[in-house]
């Protein structure tokens, strides 16, 4: 492929996600105050000493805002990666295997799949002990199945292909099959497997502590929506207590999501050329849906 | 003055648009076909030739425009019809009966439904006396009439097939476009089928554009035969006359044989080398990296198509008149 | 029917799995939590309610498989066991308080934006490329990467608070007692609004997303372009023959969508205090109501098996390739 351009979707999700990790990394240290502690008067709006107002237990809403970015993006990436992996290892498994342990993992990963995640999380994080951990083996537990489907069906599908083929022939055994030839082999649909699993992540954990479950005490996006409604801010019109962790939580998803698409449209380059058509002939004014159009340029 | 042709295509030009710039799919193809003729158009797959047919419709799905030529159907310029126009134009004046059988007709309605909307759409009939005439079609390319009901996966490729027929003949169209109506079944299948067209041809008087890449196949029907190359026409003539002279090299490839003046006739494998990419045609004549006989002139010129015999246009600078 | 009996059997096997689950995790959980919440409910429960608990989960002292079966016996005879936060109302039938209410909020919801969004998508991949198609998926993507409960908030506090045009909570007016009256259907009905758009907003932008790339590639398929051939109207193409089509993967993923959005339901019910299960949920999590919590996994699971057996018989019903398998 000579156009390697990243596509301005990536982009887009790149800068944005760019962003919420210099937040996250740097942030902290430029955080004009201690994010727990108890600054100024509460609900305050918006001003020149507190740039997003203060919340309903007198804290800074900006300082809060970034070092929940840290804490939440930590946990939704980690949980990411490790969905993911599990994800990935049972899926290549099941694929590559076939047979009865394909019959297994297929079954578990199907059952696992049609049981809703987040009353299951709730009682799994109500028997942890709160904490990072807990969370992370939380939402694992309720996320992996998914992406064990999307790699079980792209090996099936890369089995038939002639390299696997030819390492079958020549004895390879089936698990450096799967950690040699399949799944270097799929990176793309792995990294998209990543992004979801993280989508997920960051929506279930704040999910999870807006409940209540996990450790109040640390801050984070999810924390920070759970004691705002806890301090019924929006009944008291305390807007701004809300309104920076949301949109971080929207903006990190839209990012993700962008980012993804774009790794769609390279896996698949009829997709990219599908729409690339699409994107040619509305700039010519054409409508599609109707009978092929008559252009006469030379005319 | 005598009447307009039942169909005349006059130097049509499709092009599909791509983000890498236009790809010319069918390149100032022209033909003319009378009523109650079968012209067969032959080329490989990416010749042009189901182009050419849908873009006569303008059923063409996007990337696709049509950037020139007439294409006149007794006489009115499709090109120029309104949305309108077309819709009742379509099926009533020209249907077609698609190359795949599994995938021309949709598989969650019945078949019975499939013909009835074509039916109710274009002749405001009641669902009733288009139930009775889609039995009737049903029975006319031999299929029981309980099989309105069926949907299509429960029917045999060679069912599927007639019954696309059969939906073809449903206004009783002037023209019917097959395009590669046989292709997807085997060989016996395909047998049946064909001897159900030539059957229902004569019965009907029909028109009929015929599309194909085998050439074994268009003989048995066509009364003359267009031979489509890189999206341009090559050689067109009578089927006889083609069959017994051929001028352009590739019809020649097509034909599985080369008729050598001086030594006995040898069979040809095929015709060697692939389709061009379209994307990069060449300069000169589009086949000429395929062609044994390719001279430093073909290399620069496109050759145009010149009349070398009576009713046989050629485009190639090896034969001359 | 084979297929109908073999998701049947995903599905008992699915409910089977999560009675085992919420057998073995108060088990598994580190630091004994079971012991724990016994000894603390001491003080609050009379010993015969802590006993009939320890009962009902089979905490009998006994071996584990004896346990085991000391659990499910009570499970089948509908003992939960008691409720801590509504002492000393029974399990069973706290959540039957909240059932209705949570199936029609989120039902409701959920079949709309299917509905919406699959509708939205038809159009979309109509009209690819169009103005339309460039501007609503990314607007509905980004929607859709909202917290459902924190869009919630913001329609609370949009129409709810600043407007004063609907109301903030509850399911309906506190003066009226539930009846089949108008003034007690149109009430529910002006509850159900604000908590239904804020989940419809939310997860109308995946649909539509599905839906599109669905129908994208139906609109590529023979049979399409044998219906414009036919010269139908555009409708019938775009609906009959090309939506139809491109609605079955969809439908497939309705069923496992369908318990994301509940999860994502449940938290907005508690930004309206609307009385269904996410509410009783959150009282639960509160007052550490284990019985309760685990009741509502239960009741929530066995709801979504239900539905996604809904789905499927819905599917054969629009899929007849599948009627004959």
């Amino acid at each position: 492929m000579t156009n390697t351009k990243i596509p301005r979707k990536a982009m887009v999700g790149l800068v944005i996600l760019g962003v919420f990790f210099l937040m996250a990394i740097v942030g902290p240290l430029a955080a004009p105050y201690d994010p727990s502690a108890f600054v100024d008067v509460p609900l305050q709006p918006p001003s020149r000493a507190h740039l997003l107002g203060t919340t309903g237990q007198g804290q800074d809403v900006w300082s809060q805002t970034i070092a929940g970015a840290r804490t939440s993006l930590l946990v939704g990436f980690a949980a990411g990666l490790v969905m993911t992996s599990v994800g990935a290892i049972v899926g290549a498994i099941a694929g590559t295997f076939g047979g009865l342990v394909d019959d297994a993992l297929s079954l578990l990963t199907n059952v696992s799949l049609v049981i809703p995640g987040l009353p299951l999380a709730v009682v799994l994080a109500a028997y942890l002990p709160a904490g990072t951990k807990a969370l992370l083996v939380v939402l694992v537990a309720t996320g992996w199945a998914w992406n064990a489907r999307v790699v079980r069906s792209q090996v099936l599908s890369l089995r038939n292909k002639d390299f696997v083929a030819a390492a079958i022939v020549t004895g390879e055994s089936r698990l450096h099959i799967v950690f040699r030839e399949i799944l270097p082999n799929m990176t793309s649909v792995l990294a998209s497997c990543f992004i979801s699993a993280t989508v997920y992540a960051i929506g279930a954990q704040v999910g999870l502590e807006f409940l209540g479950l996990g450790d109040m005490s640390v801050v984070t996006w999810g924390t920070n929506l759970y004691w705002a409604s806890n301090d019924a801010a929006l009944l008291l019109g305390a807007w701004w207590t809300l309104l920076p962790t949301g949109l971080s939580v929207a903006l990190v998803g839209t990012a993700l999501v962008l980012v993804s698409f774009s790794l769609d449209e390279i896996t698949n380059p009829r997709l990219r050329a599908a729409a690339a058509s699409a994107r040619v002939l509305a700039a010519r004014g054409i409508r599609p849906g109707a009978s092929t159009p008559v252009v006469r340029d030379h005319a | 003055m005598p009447s307009a042709p039942l169909l005349s295509v006059e130097d049509l030009v499709v092009e599909y648009q791509t983000p890498s710039g236009p790809v010319r799919a069918v390149d100032a193809v022209s033909f003319v076909l009378e009523r109650g003729e079968v012209l067969g158009l032959v080329g490989e797959s990416g010749s042009g030739k189901s182009t050419v047919a849908q873009a006569l419709a303008r059923i063409l799905g996007p990337p696709a425009i049509i950037t020139g030529g007439r294409v006149l159907f007794e006489g009115n310029d499709v090109l120029a019809m309104t949305e309108d126009e077309l819709r009742r134009f379509r099926w009533r004046k020209m249907s077609f009966v698609l190359q795949s059988a599994m995938n021309a007709l949709s598989p969650v309605l019945t078949i019975g439904d499939q013909i009835i909307d074509v039916l109710v759409t274009h002749e405001r009939t009641t669902t009733r006396a288009a139930r009775e005439r889609a039995a009737h079609l049903l029975e006319l390319v031999g299929i029981d009439p309980a099989r309105l009901a069926s949907h299509p996966h429960e029917l045999s490729g060679g069912m599927r097939q007639r019954v696309g027929i059969a939906l073809a003949l449903a206004l009783d169209p002037p023209l019917v476009i097959m395009d590669e109506p046989t292709t997807a079944l085997d060989v016996v299948v395909q047998h049946e089928v064909l001897s159900k067209i030539a059957e229902l041809k004569e019965k009907l008087g029909l028109s009929v554009l015929f599309i194909t890449h085998d050439m074994s196949i268009v003989s048995q029907f066509a009364t003359r035969i267009g031979v489509l190359y890189a999206g341009r026409l090559v050689e067109m003539a009578p089927t006889r006359e083609l069959f017994r002279a051929p001028r352009h090299p590739y019809t020649k490839g097509l034909l599985g044989s080369f008729v050598s003046i001086h030594g006995p006739r040898r069979r040809l494998a095929g015709i060697p080398g692939s389709p061009p990419d379209l994307r990069r045609l060449p300069a000169g004549c589009a086949f000429r990296a395929r062609c044994a006989e390719a001279t430093d002139r073909c290399a620069t010129e496109a050759p145009v198509l010149r009349v070398i015999a009576e009713d046989h246009p050629t485009a190639c600078h090896l034969v001359s008149p | 029917m084979r297929y109908l009996l073999r998701q049947l059997g995903l599905y008992v096997l699915a409910a089977w799995a999560s009675l085992t689950l919420n057998f073995i995790v108060p088990r598994l959980a580190p630091g004994d939590p079971a012991s724990a919440m016994f000894a603390r409910y001491k003080g609050q429960l009379q010993p015969e309610a802590l006993a009939a608990l320890r009962e009902a989960f089979g905490f009998t002292g006994g071996p584990l498989h004896e346990q085991y079966a000391a659990y499910l016996a009570h499970l089948f005879r509908g003992d939960l066991g008691v409720s801590v936060a509504y002492f000393p109302a029974k399990v069973t039938d706290v959540l039957a308080m909240g059932l209705g209410w949570t199936a029609l909020l989120t039902g409701s919801s959920v079949v709309v934006a299917f509905a919406l969004g699959s509708l939205l998508g038809v159009v979309a991949a109509w009209r690819r490329g169009s103005a339309f198609d460039a501007t609503l998926p990314p607007l509905l993507v980004f929607l859709g990467a909202f917290p459902y409960f924190w869009l919630a908030m913001m329609l609370l506090y949009g129409f709810g608070f600043t407007l004063d045009a609907l109301p903030l909570r509850h399911a309906y007016e506190d003066t009226l007692a539930p009846s089949l009256s108008f003034a007690f259907v149109a009430s529910v009905a002006e509850h159900l609004l604000l908590p239904a758009t804020s989940i419809v907003l939310a997860s109308v932008g995946g649909w539509m997303l599905s839906m599109r790339s669905s129908m994208i590639g139906v609109l590529a398929e023979d049979y399409v372009t044998m219906a414009h051939a036919k010269g139908l109207s555009p409708l019938r193409i775009m609906f009959h023959y090309a939506a139809r089509n491109a609605l079955l993967p969809n439908v497939t993923g309705f069923g496992m969508a369908l318990g994301f959005v509940l999860g994502g339901s449940l938290l907005t019910e508690i930004v309206f205090s609307y009385p269904g299960q996410g509410y009783l949920l959150v009282q639960a999590v509160r007052s550490q109501d284990y019985p309760l919590m685990q009741g509502i996994f239960l009741t929530i699971t066995m709801a979504v098996l239900a539905a996604n057996f809904l789905v499927d018989v819905l599917y054969v019903w629009l899929d007849p390739r599948t009627r004959g398998r």
